[in-house]
């Protein structure tokens, strides 16, 4: 025996300490199922663990991206189906209209008109608003503000006791809601000076002119002239109107809140149905005319997923005509709009040939639309297999990980069992070794 | 009967000599387990017989062998180093998480996410947001880990102080201990045993250089340069923190560079070594710095490249000291009417633009109109950290001239201003997201696709970083590693040297400890002496009765 009660001690003790240490970590890798806790655990695997956790993320939030693109793109997909039908019953009522015998027979004439075309927004406190009403050489003034045009019916009453005897009424617009439309026997023009004030401007008005503070707008619209309609069309011309909103409802489809033919915008409705356009068809209120917003896959491959609202129903782009009557040339072919607003037109007119004209361009419109309708299946099927190529490298990579990261739960138990069966082994060693000495044994 | 008088002293002076013997086992039992303590013995020699014969005592010697202390002093030093380093970067390595599921990773992993969610949705409010929030995570994920190393950096400091005040009790007992063996001479086993234990404990904190006087006394040098203990003397040793580290002083010489092993010296190095590796100082900006300003810098350089839906130049996302900045007045006052306020930017190089600021102009028209001319140099306006006021930015130098004298953006004092940039050192620590609203977010290229920004952002997880070399993750994870490999190393440097010290203890336990086997057969060996002697003692008192006896009965 050496010097102190057991010179073994300290030899026992570091490898009691050992084994221990052993024991805790193994625990630890087998409660938490990881391997690689702390980066001394495996430095070698640090950098595999993290890229792969790193691409894990990347490809879910692809996949999630996927995911709402097929959705829109479904969605879209239906659209224009449905927007294919509608444009089947338009050129069905072209034709029914061109066979009319009533055709021609029985007109009647509506009033001059100005249609603001934008929701009525009182002015703010401190603007003005004074519209004048020029008819012919005498010109009437009506002053608007917060106090006197609170609200739609208030700016109306207010308009109209100010255009009394003038021949000129104001009503609520049957084309927009919330807007105002001037009707006149006789032509007239109307002209919107807005004054922002100190503290004020804004967005506003009958006309929504933009002003600043202490700033100016005007605006001048000159009354349409009386449309000559046939009555007989007339029943064809409601279901062209109807057709004509369901189509632009058709191109405002929207998906959880996002307007799938929204292109570079897809938080803006891409049309409004103000009446302008082609045929009084749509006003297009998108970013831009082409969509250039991509999606990408895991790769960093892209596409553009979906055409813009233009792209699909108002191309190649179709400037308004200036008058409706006498009926203007035919616009670009393709354009679905105003092959819609042409029909619309034409019916208007009583034009037997603009019909026929207007139904071989909705022929060609619908061409577009199953051009567009298969852009957006190439769209469907790039996102299929772009998420079947991140389903996979997510399953891949997620094994990887497993491997290099998680625990080996049967080596790991073993190795516990092989350790605390040492311990045990050495404690019962240890506790067997005799502590005595000679000095025992001479007493 | 002159014979017989001669044998009885010589057996009485050997029972002398015997209780001597037994005296020296006696403490050697009784220091068996005491720190530090040598067997001793007993040197016995014959007497000539000429002179008497017979026994007698010599000196005690101890059985301490000065290449096996120095042995167990080496092994402990290494010991301590390895220890500490062990200690040290457990914790480091702590705040540098690898899972990918928190920390550092894990926020940037968000920000990429929140970059590709918001780049399939680019004008949508709710994935705006989430960019915005997933950069403030990232910014707090670099704050928190320097703030982390900052206090490792902190306890580091103190525990060096600790072990400064350890070595100097230690070193002034043993020099109390010399002036002592210089009274009392070099055999006393209790003062050797102390001496020995202090310098054990003294070679685990530092590595020292043992030197044996011949007056008994131990000089020690520290790594075999610096003297800790001469004679009585004790020298002091301080430290001295400055920007570039910490410092071990003694005498007031910087013996810093002469520390080897032991527990101050692994403190030392992981002070000055490998957290200015990590967090930077005044000569290097650190490797969580480097990561912090390139992802910082790569995503600024991407949004103020584009632009946001309504046509507007991006503006940065991240600003940190690293940037070159300088500040408007707290609040910012529209120029009254009839005043314009004039402000000209000039870079190093001598390119200029002027931007204006007009009466009533307001955030973020005001801000807008500024970039819109400054962004061409890289130099960007936004709202400060209050949101109140307005600040330039750019990741190069620049200078400003405010030629106005109506209050703006500055007061209403004309003036010249010079960016000011903060420690390349610092910009993990005070990485923070400009206060953008959602649509100042720049999701498009000029000329190009509406989120090509915005996807090449989610694209940059993934990427080479240009000014790392390799992806942030690789940068991290090489970060990561470096610090796990050398704690890896560290512990089994450290169960290696337990068992070295051991060894080296047991072979010293072999040459100079007390075996109480030993010293049990060697009192068996005294104690049948002493009886023999006294048997001889009575047989020689009973031959001289006899003869006294006898001659009594002449």
């Amino acid at each position: 025996m050496l010097s102190g009660i057991f010179a073994s001690n300290p030899n026992f003790i570091a490898s009691l300490d050992q084994i221990e240490a052993r024991i805790t970590r193994t625990n630890e890798q087998i409660t938490s199922g990881v391997r690689v806790n702390v980066a001394s655990d495996d430095p070698a695997a640090v950098s595999q663990i993290l890229s792969a956790q790193q691409q894990i993320d990347h490809i879910t939030q692809v996949q999630a991206n996927l995911n709402i693109a097929s959705l829109s793109a479904k969605t879209a997909d239906g659209a224009l189906q449905s927007a294919s039908q509608l444009i089947d019953q338009l050129v069905s009522i072209g034709a029914q209209a061109a066979g009319s015998t009533a055709l021609g027979t029985t007109t009647t004439s509506s009033n001059f008109v100005v249609d603001s075309a934008q929701p009525f927004t009182a002015p703010a406190s401190g603007d003005t608003e004074t519209l004048t009403f020029n008819i012919g050489a005498s010109s009437t003034s009506i002053t608007l503000n917060a106090a006197n045009a609170s609200n739609l019916q208030a700016a109306i009453d207010t308009i109209n006791t100010g255009l009394s005897g003038t021949g000129i009424t104001a009503t609520a617009s049957s084309n927009t809601p919330g807007a105002i439309a001037f009707q006149g026997s006789s032509g007239f023009s109307v002209t919107d000076q807005l004054t922002g004030g100190a503290a004020g401007g804004g967005t506003e008005g009958v006309f929504r002119q933009t002003v600043a503070a202490g700033g100016t707008a005007s605006y001048t619209a000159t009354a349409a002239a009386p449309v000559t309609s046939n009555s007989a069309n007339a029943s064809f011309l409601t279901a062209v109107t109807q057709i004509q909103q369901q189509l632009i409802a058709l191109a405002n489809t929207t998906v959880n809140g996002r307007y799938v033919f929204g292109g570079d915008n897809a938080t803006t409705a891409p049309y409004s149905a103000t009446g302008a356009g082609w045929g009084a068809s749509a006003t297009y209120t998108g970013a831009t005319q082409a969509n250039t917003s991509t999606i990408s896959d895991i790769n960093g491959q892209s596409i553009v997923p979906i055409p813009s609202a233009q792209q699909v129903f108002d191309y190649p782009p179709a400037t308004a005509p200036a008058t409706t009557s006498p009926l203007p040339g035919e616009p670009p072919s393709g354009n679905v709009f105003a092959a819609v607003g042409y029909l619309r037109m034409a019916l208007q007119n009583n034009d037997q040939s603009a019909i026929q004209n207007a139904t071989a361009l909705l022929h060609l419109a619908l061409g577009q639309i199953n051009q567009a309708s298969m852009t957006i299946g190439d769209t469907e099927n790039w996102i299929d297999q772009a998420n079947s190529t991140a389903s996979t490298a997510l399953t891949n990579i997620q094994q990887q990980l497993s491997s290099v990261r998680d625990t080996d739960i049967p080596s790991a138990a073993m190795q516990l069992s092989m350790d605390q069966t040492a311990l045990q082994a050495a404690i019962s060693a240890h506790a067997s070794l005799s502590n005595k000495s000679l000095f025992d044994y001479i007493g | 009967m002159a014979g017989l008088l001669s044998g009885l002293q010589t057996a009485g002076h050997a029972l002398d000599v015997m209780e001597q013997a037994m005296s020296v086992i006696q403490n050697n039992v009784a220091n068996a387990s005491t720190p530090g303590y040598a067997a001793q013995k007993l040197n016995i020699s014959s007497v000539p017989f000429q002179d008497g014969g017979g026994i007698q005592a010599g000196t005690v010697s101890s059985s301490r062998n000065q290449y096996a202390e120095q042995s167990v002093q080496h092994q402990n030093s290494l010991l301590g180093t390895a220890s500490q380093q062990a200690a040290s970067l457990s914790s480091l390595q702590n705040i540098f998480n690898v899972t990918g599921k928190t920390g550092i990773p894990a926020a940037l992993s968000n920000l990429y996410s929140a970059f590709s969610a918001w780049s399939a949705s680019p004008a949508d409010a709710t994935t705006q947001q989430q960019v915005l929030t997933a950069a403030k995570g990232v910014a707090q994920a670099f704050n928190s880990a320097a703030s982390n190393i900052g206090q490792i950096q902190s306890q580091t400091d103190r525990q060096v102080t600790t072990t400064l005040n350890q070595i100097n009790n230690l070193t002034s007992q043993i020099a109390g201990i010399n002036q002592q063996i210089r009274y009392s001479g070099p055999n006393d086993a209790g003062l050797q045993a102390n001496l020995y234990n202090d310098l054990e404990q003294l070679s685990n904190l530092t590595s020292v250089d043992v030197q044996i006087e011949s007056d008994g006394t131990a000089t020690v040098l520290m790594a075999g340069q610096t003297p800790l203990v001469s004679g009585a003397t004790q020298t002091q040793l301080q430290s001295s923190t400055s920007a570039n580290g910490i410092a071990i002083m003694a005498n007031d010489q910087d013996v810093t560079s002469t520390l080897t092993d032991g527990q101050l010296a692994a403190l030392v190095n992981f002070r000055n070594q490998t957290l200015p590796s990590v967090v930077g100082n005044a000569t290097q900006p650190g490797t969580l710095n480097q990561l912090a300003q390139a992802v910082a810098s790569q995503i600024n350089s991407l949004l103020t490249s584009g632009q946001t839906a309504s046509g507007v130049s991006g503006l940065p996302l991240f600003v940190s000291s690293a940037n070159y900045t300088i500040n408007g007045q707290t609040v910012y006052v529209p120029p009254p009417t009839g005043q314009i306020e004039t402000l000209t930017f000039t870079t190093p190089s001598g390119a200029s633009v002027t931007a204006t600021v007009n009466a009533g102009d307001k955030p973020p028209t005001v801000i807008a109109e500024i970039n819109e001319q400054t962004s061409a140099l890289g130099i960007h306006a936004v709202l400060n950290q209050a949101g109140t006021g307005i600040t330039f930015q750019s990741d190069s130098a620049f200078s400003m001239s405010d030629t106005s004298t109506a209050p703006g953006i500055f007061s209403s004092s004309t003036g010249t201003y010079t960016a000011a940039t903060g420690a390349s050192n610092a910009v993990a620590a005070t990485l923070s997201v400009n206060p953008l609203a959602g649509s100042d977010l720049a999701p498009a290229q000029v000329s190009g696709s509406a989120n090509g920004i915005a996807s090449q952002l989610a694209q940059l997880g993934t990427a080479t970083n240009p000014t790392l070399g390799m992806s942030y993750t690789d940068f991290y994870s090489d970060i990561a590693s470096t610090i796990g490999s050398q704690e890896s190393a560290a512990t089994t440097a450290q169960q290696t040297q337990t068992d070295l010290l051991t060894q080296a203890q047991n072979m010293r336990a072999q040459v100079s400890g007390v075996s109480l086997n030993d010293q049990a057969a060697q009192l068996l060996q005294f104690q049948q002496a002493y009886q023999a002697s006294s048997q001889l003692i009575q047989v020689i008192s009973s031959t001289m009765q006899y003869f006294m006896q006898a001659m009594q009965q002449i």
